[in-house]
């Protein structure tokens, strides 16, 4: 075989070997719904596989951290056990309506929050995100995976929730800098469109 | 009513606990405690609402736990209890991260029932099981230690540093701990209708 078509042969196998490899589902994966350390996998991963909801909650923390305390550590404790009951409500088939836009809303608001610096009073601020736990705690309680593990499953849920949090308050503590408030604004922005375009059905 | 007490009452099968083939009594006793997760979340919640204080005062109400739970395991041996319903956990584990949360600090007394509490529960919860009195023993024994050990390192570890943000830490772990067991609660409900 030439020099040439050795190269040629390698130019076809490798990039079809890597494909190869790409597709194949894989066996380590293939049951990561089973169990109690495949529902701990799943709930944890369930908050942060949809970007609806990780703007929303990085969007808590953002908020939190412009709030200052008591709001920095008070919002990140409503949020979870507000939104635990609206995943009870969706476990137990309770109907909430709205479920999808408000979720969307959720991003739009909390958005536009960080980006206006809104400083209403506390309680406003966690009855708003308290509504809002509602809807994503309920679209996460009636998406439980039937093979999942369901203690183990809430225990990953909420931590995957609230690790979140606490990624949207570190980026949030950016805020003592100028240049870090601007960054934090520009992000309220981001998730603010990211939101809308939830809201009208373009993402 | 009676219909309600004997739901509460009642061990569910659907969350009965297990042994692990192979690994020998006393291994199947201490991982016991942790391979339920109500009973582990409960004693996260107590050792996060013992670290409120400094270590010095986690003596007695470690004493307390310590003595209880073997008590506890003991008696569940000796009356060859199956278990307590799922609830009964549950209940105090939302009680327990509702006073995390709330982040007061709690006299001697009221600590020490606390402790109390929590340890005939899980203690209850973990009957030795084995179809001799060597092999339950043993089994008893691994739980005693497993509880005994996980609340007195959790505790004391996070009670060395009383700093600000740590206590805000432990209020927002509690409220983990409230929604996890919000929707335990959800998915034993909908499990047992």
């Amino acid at each position: 075989m030439s020099a040439n078509a050795l190269i040629s042969w390698r130019r076809i196998l490798f990039p079809a070997a890597v494909l190869g490899v790409a597709v194949l589902p894989s066996m380590a994966y293939a049951h990561t719904e089973a169990g109690a350390v495949g529902g701990l996998l799943s709930g944890f991963l369930h908050p942060l596989t949809g970007l609806d909801h990780v703007v929303a909650m990085v969007a808590v923390g953002l908020w939190g951290a412009f709030l200052g305390k008591p709001a920095i550590w008070l919002l990140p404790v409503v949020f979870p056990v507000v939104m635990a009951l609206g995943g009870a409500l969706g476990v137990m088939g309770v109907p909430v309506p709205g479920i999808e836009a408000g979720i969307a809303l959720s991003g739009v608001v909390l958005g536009l929050m960080v980006v206006f610096k809104a400083r209403p009073p506390l309680w406003i601020a966690a009855v708003l995100v308290g509504v809002f736990a509602i809807f994503h705690g309920h679209a996460h309680g009636t998406e439980l995976p039937e093979a999942a593990n369901p203690m183990t499953y809430a225990v990953g849920f909420v931590v995957g929730t609230g690790l979140l949090h606490l990624g949207g308050i570190a980026f949030g503590l950016l805020t003592q800098w100028d240049w870090g408030t601007i960054a934090v604004r520009v992000g309220g922005g981001a998730i603010a469109l990211i939101g809308l375009g939830f809201l009208v059905g373009v993402l | 009513m009676a219909a309600g007490g004997v739901v509460v009452m009642m061990p569910s099968a659907a969350y009965a606990h297990g042994k692990i083939e192979g690994v020998g009594d006393l291994f199947n006793g201490l991982a016991h405690p942790l391979r339920v997760p109500s009973h582990l979340l409960l004693l996260v919640a107590l050792s996060l609402l013992l670290a409120q204080q400094k270590p010095r005062r986690l003596t007695w109400p470690m004493a307390v736990f310590t003595a209880c739970s073997g008590l506890a395991i003991g008696v569940a041996g000796a009356l060859d209890l199956a278990g307590i319903s799922p609830l009964i956990p549950l209940g105090l584990l939302m009680g327990l991260a509702a006073l995390v949360v709330w982040g007061r600090p709690m006299g001697l007394p009221m600590r020490a029932a606390v402790c109390a509490l929590v340890a005939i529960v899980a203690g209850l919860d973990s009957p030795p099981e084995g179809e001799s009195l060597l092999v339950s023993l043993k089994f008893g024994v691994g739980s005693w230690l497993c509880l005994s050990v996980v609340v007195v390192d959790l505790a004391f570890y996070a009670s060395l540093v009383q700093a600000e943000w740590v206590a805000l830490g432990r209020r927002v772990m509690g409220a983990w701990v409230l929604a996890i067991a919000i929707l335990m609660l959800a998915f034993y409900a909908k499990s047992v209708m």
